[in-house]
């Protein structure tokens, strides 16, 4: 896969600190179209689940049900629970106080935020790549989350490197995420099993083939985002499943971008209007990136696991004009796809939705609506 | 980043102008300044040599406004750049409703969307030269190369005091054009270039039969052909944009230019030899496309 780095505006910097919003008033689990359980007014508590993975990550009431926003632009129905801040647990499991003396059959007991499938695919383990980039520019949650928990996130890879004795850990960071290397750096003298591995800000190589690729890897491997490693450990650690996740709130139009650290099922103008005093319908709003996200009124957006940011830019004067035939979408295309084929012809070509035909577009056509049948954006 | 934040700006357009300046300056010293300091022209001429293409450009803005055109290469641009070719001894009345039906067979194209690659300023410059013609004003010579009193080396042809069109005579310009241009990432070099050295191979084969080596200097640095080489066969609308394909187009070009160039004249050869290239080109377009459906057809039958 060919790779590129990307231009980008070095002048929209984050805040080197993480905001936690973690008392909101409401919060909205997704239902979808399964039948209510919970009744109007009845008591929830922090850990209840609300339904399939979604879990109610503060204790209140139900005050009623509200469609919102998913962060695909789906539209969903959704539990509101009303906050009594008294955050009461559903379950009273202890916290275990060692970790890594754990059996798999006991870490399958507590896993609630990975499958199962996924971290045990194969027993004879290499390889453990752990990948703590994030592969959208201006998006920094990764990097937020190895810098505020790099103990844990060190304690979790051992773990995972008593499951599968004889293997590598390799955590995977981008040469410039400088705080993280000294960290690292620091704390990996004690872990000998576990190496650093720096690579190129180049878009897209923390993808799991990319870096594999990178890193030469020809054996059985398992690979980990530094996010999974920390629902992990809380998994385990706590044995519970997360309630909390880091969204990166960003943009041109910002004078303070930040990474927050927010209960799941918050809604994002709720964070928007405590932190930000601005009308959102006078921005471009992106979510989930400005390369791989979608263009989205956010007014019912709630905050999911699948959420990873917003980019708030000031509206561009750049219209859209017509192809100019210079073929540069399919110079740049990392699978080598047609993208003009879908755009003139209606022609279906393979996607893996990374927005560098748009990206590279002289017209400012958004290709990639084109090629993943959104072209009415 | 995203189509409406991106910080990198399509500059090609700027570089195209900027050669176009660079190259209009020296025709207007060439072909209005020279000829009226040694009493070879009015007044009146050089000042038409001088606001030839600023008329244009006005008529090209007037069409941009009234169809509203939507395209980065739009109909300033290809006004701007028909008039430099035009020969020198062009009918004013002529020469403006070529412009004219041009500009709106290109903008009418332009609003129906469609798709059609055929290089339309070839076919506008062919169409006046017929005209021409027939109105028996074709002529690429100034007033004082018609006189026959000068009799240019290779350095003034590499200089700029060569036959051509009214704006495109100095190689040397024209090749700075060149460099100007190859350096964004937007315009294909790569047909300018492969192009032009297919052009220098047939070119040496010719001089090899005809066992005069000094043509290859004489024909290797005519205005025309480099002209139409770097500006008019690598227009983005209107060339192919997959690797392959540009190899194609160069190769077809590259091995026409001198037979048609001996055949009809050097002014005019690399025209038709877009044109052919051009039109293959699209024949090959529209084979793959049949097969890219049929294929996608059979594919559909065999899941069923």
């Amino acid at each position: 896969m060919k790779l590129i780095s990307l231009d980008k505006d070095y002048s929209i910097k984050l805040n080197s600190q993480v905001t936690n919003y973690l008392n909101p008033d409401f919060i909205y689990v997704p239902i979808k179209n399964n039948p209510v359980t919970f009744k109007k007014n009845s008591k929830i508590k922090k850990g209840d689940l609300i339904f399939n993975q979604y879990y109610a990550s503060i204790s209140g009431r139900v005050i009623a049900i509200k469609k919102c926003i998913m962060w695909d632009k789906s539209s969903e129905k959704c539990l509101i629970i009303a906050n009594d801040f008294q955050e009461k647990l559903a379950s009273r499991i202890a916290t275990r106080k060692k970790i890594n003396n754990l059996t798999i059959e006991e870490i399958k007991q507590d896993l609630k935020d990975i499958s199962e499938d996924k971290l045990f695919k194969s027993l004879d383990i290499k390889h453990i790549i752990i990948c703590g980039i994030d592969d959208e520019p201006y998006i920094a949650n990764e990097v937020f989350i190895q810098k505020e928990n790099t103990k844990i996130i060190l304690e979790t890879i051992d773990v995972l490197l008593n499951i599968f004795p004889g293997s590598t850990a390799h955590v995977c960071i981008k040469n410039i995420d400088s705080e993280n290397i000294m960290t690292y750096t620091n704390f990996l003298g004690t872990y000998t099993n576990i190496e650093l591995n720096l690579v190129e800000d180049l878009y897209l190589i923390g993808q799991e083939q990319n870096l594999i690729q990178k890193l030469n890897i020809k054996d059985s491997y398992l690979y980990l985002k530094t996010s999974e490693v920390f629902a992990l450990y809380n998994n385990i650690k706590k044995r519970k499943p997360l309630f909390e996740t880091f969204i990166t709130i960003t943009g041109d139009a910002l004078k303070n971008p930040q990474v927050i650290n927010t209960k799941l099922g918050v809604k994002v103008l709720d964070i928007i209007n405590t932190y930000y005093k601005l009308d959102i319908n006078n921005y471009d709003v992106y979510v989930n990136g400005l390369m791989q996200g979608t263009k989205m009124n956010i007014a019912d957006l709630i905050v999911t696991k699948e959420l990873k940011g917003l980019i708030i830019m000031n509206k561009s004067k750049n219209k859209t004009k017509n192809c100019i035939n210079c073929g540069k979408c399919i110079e740049i295309c990392p699978i080598n796809s047609n993208p003009l084929l879908a755009y003139k012809k209606g022609i279906k070509v393979k996607c893996i939705n990374c927005g560098l035909c748009t990206y590279i577009c002289p017209a400012y056509i958004n290709l990639k609506n084109y090629l993943v049948g959104d072209s009415n954006e | 980043m995203s189509r409406l934040h991106k910080i990198t700006k399509f500059s090609l357009i700027k570089k195209y102008y900027l050669s176009f300046i660079l190259l209009i300056i020296f025709g207007i010293y060439k072909n209005g300044v020279v000829p009226f300091i040694n009493d070879y022209s009015t007044l009146t001429e050089m000042i038409f040599i001088f606001i030839l293409p600023l008329l244009s450009f006005l008529i090209g803005c007037l069409f941009d406004y009234f169809w509203k055109n939507k395209d980065l290469f739009n109909s300033k641009f290809y006004s701007l750049l028909f008039t430099m070719i035009i020969p020198i001894e062009t009918n004013f009345f002529l020469y403006f409703l070529c412009l004219s039906v041009f500009l709106f067979i290109y903008n009418y194209l332009s609003l129906k969307k469609n798709d059609s690659s055929f290089n339309l300023i070839t076919y506008a410059k062919l169409f006046l030269v017929i005209i021409l013609i027939v109105f028996k004003s074709y002529n690429y010579q100034n007033v004082i190369e018609e006189s026959g009193i000068f009799q240019y080396s290779i350095l003034d042809i590499l200089l700029g005091y060569g036959i051509g069109g009214i704006y495109t005579t100095s190689v040397f310009l024209i090749i700075l054009s060149l460099i100007i241009l190859a350096i964004d990432n937007y315009y294909k070099k790569e047909i300018s270039f492969y192009s032009y050295g297919i052009y220098l191979i047939t070119l040496f084969i010719y001089a090899f039969i005809k066992q005069d080596m000094s043509l290859i200097l004489v024909y290797m640095f005519s205005s025309s052909i480099l002209f139409g080489l770097i500006f008019i066969a690598t227009l983005s609308n209107y060339s192919p944009y997959t690797k392959k394909m540009k190899f194609f187009y160069s190769l077809v070009l590259g091995c026409s230019i001198l037979p048609f160039s001996l055949l009809v004249n050097f002014q005019e050869g690399i025209y038709i030899s877009i044109i052919l290239a051009n039109f293959l080109v699209i024949l090959l377009n529209l084979l793959f496309q049949k097969n890219f459906k049929s294929s996608q057809y059979l594919k559909k039958l065999k899941r069923k």
